[in-house]
């Protein structure tokens, strides 16, 4: 794989099996008498591309057309079908409403299990701690259990972690819709134009032309699973709308 | 805490060793399996008010129960030191128990983290048998204080013994946990099935009974890895003798068997986890 490539995918398909009854013992003895209760969904057909080291990409379209899906195949947590080959150059992390962290730990506890899985040492994560909590504005927060905070102080929380943790790529779903707060979103503009976040790769998946617009290298647009074009912003919104 | 100081003693000693360097790479590793470890333990007995305690507090009254219901109710059994015997058997089948309950929706605790940055799923493993360890290797200490406080006995080197023992343990421990953590992504009420395994298994195993009397046509209850350890742990712990090689090995064997084959089964098929959980 190319060093200057940061993420690589080819053929990608993706093939969802819906059971219909639910995935119990009991139920696999039933299906036995009962026939085959499973549907298959395709999510994706045949998506082939390749993200550049430093390169902001956007990814859009319309609810079900596999935005999701690819991401989650960008990040290793769900495999494609057969034959498709992902290559990931640098650990990536998944910031996505609702996602990502243990509940019954602090803000504390969670940025150090994160940032330990980021690839940052026990010594190095104290150092930078106040910092991070600091960045999240959840100073008077940090030792109260997360399963207390609102979606936008878990949205802030995953996005300091992954700022100060630096993480190689962001791979954003939906991210910023979740983030309320004004102040906050000037904050991560801040970090995007000033390049705080310089040399790392950011995949933007969104339905929100403005973020698409003002951030973007290149866009992709998909449709029911399918790539209908990759090229700039400008080019591809037109096509969107 | 006691327990990160132990841990970074550890690693700077292995770094101030120079035959030892260990790259930063691994050292991460090593620092995220505890930290995954503690966190365990962190998320199970913290939050209520005798916190830790009840790591020990659990297997300290179940022992207690079972020499009343045993030496007084049930076989009259007038022996003292059978408490030690069933000191020995309560602590490791809890361990195995613990691990293996635990195990089962292990992806699902952990998706979490699974979704958000990808990491090798073994070293949840690694930080789950690490966890469960340390809270049975505590209790061996107790049990061990325990005994030379009112049994005065003797200990001689062949206490080493117990490492090997315990290292089959806990491959026989995570291949079972690698298999049921796997089979649960597609069965999600296997956690109620291996509940009544588990109570089966309380009776199957010589926790209670005693090994050295085996009823004829019954000797195939002594042919189980868990069975063939606690017997040997036993045989080093309580009558300072050292372990028959033949059986511990068939014991290490099987272990070494399934804690590979549960790997590669766990490695390959838990690659949909996320999907189906």
């Amino acid at each position: 794989m190319d060093n200057n490539i940061a993420i690589q995918l080819e053929n990608i398909n993706k093939t969802y099996v819906l059971h219909d009854r639910g995935n119990t013992i009991r139920d696999r003895f039933l299906s036995v008498f009962t026939g085959k209760t499973t549907r298959k969904l395709q999510a994706l057909n045949n998506v082939n591309l390749e993200i550049k080291k430093g390169e902001f990409f956007g990814i859009i379209g319309r609810n079900g057309s596999g935005k999701s899906t690819l991401i989650q195949i960008m990040n290793k947590a769900i495999p494609p079908d057969k034959g498709g080959l992902v290559k990931v150059n640098g650990q990536s992390m998944l910031l996505a409403l609702g996602l990502g962290f243990n509940s019954e730990l602090t803000a504390r506890q969670n940025i150090t299990l994160c940032s330990s899985v980021l690839g940052m040492s026990i010594a190095e994560i104290k150092e930078r701690m106040a910092e991070m909590i600091s960045f999240a504005e959840l100073d008077d927060f940090a030792d109260t259990p997360v399963k207390y905070y609102s979606s936008g102080m878990k949205s802030k929380l995953m996005f300091s972690i992954a700022v100060n943790a630096e993480a190689d790529i962001f791979l954003m779903d939906e991210f910023f819709g979740g983030v309320g707060d004004q102040n906050f979103r000037k904050k991560a503009d801040e970090v995007f134009h000033n390049r705080l976040v310089k040399g790392k790769t950011i995949v933007h998946v969104s339905h929100q032309v403005d973020t698409i617009k003002k951030y973007c290298d290149r866009v992709m647009l998909l449709e029911m699973g399918q790539v209908v074009m990759i090229d700039t912003p400008e080019k591809v919104l037109q096509n969107y709308k | 805490m006691i327990f990160p100081v132990i841990f970074s003693t550890f690693t700077q000693l292995l770094e101030r060793s120079m035959a030892l360097k260990i790259s930063k790479s691994f050292r991460n590793r090593l620092e995220r399996i505890y930290l995954f470890a503690n966190t365990d333990y962190y998320v199970r007995y913290y939050g209520s008010k005798l916190g830790i305690l009840w790591a020990f507090l659990n297997p300290f009254f179940q022992i207690l129960i079972y020499y009343f219901a045993f030496s007084y109710l049930i076989f009259r059994q007038q022996d003292p030191s059978f408490i030690l015997y069933l000191f020995t058997g309560v602590i490791t089948w809890q361990f195995f128990s613990e691990a293996t309950k635990s195990a089962i929706s292990i992806f699902q605790r952990q998706r979490f983290i699974l979704q958000n940055i990808g990491l090798p799923k073994v070293d949840f493993f690694w930080s789950l048998l690490a966890s469960k360890f340390w809270g049975y290797l505590i209790n061996f200490i107790i049990f061990i204080l325990f005994d030379i406080a009112l049994f005065h006995p003797v200990f001689s080197i062949r206490l080493i013994y117990l490492i090997p023992i315990w290292l089959g343990l806990a491959m026989f421990t995570l291949g079972i946990c690698f298999y049921l953590s796997t089979f649960y992504i597609y069965l999600r009420d296997l956690d109620h099935l291996w509940s009544i395994v588990l109570m089966a298994g309380f009776w199957v195993i010589p926790i209670i009974w005693d090994s050295s009397i085996i009823f004829e046509g019954y000797e195939f209850m002594m042919w189980n890895p868990i069975t063939a350890f606690l017997v040997q742990i036993r045989q080093v712990t309580l009558h300072n003798e050292i372990p028959d090689y033949q059986y511990l090995g068939l014991g290490l064997t099987v272990s070494f068997v399934l804690a590979v084959s549960g790997y590669l089964f766990m490695k390959y098929k838990s690659k949909k986890a996320l999907e189906f959980l």
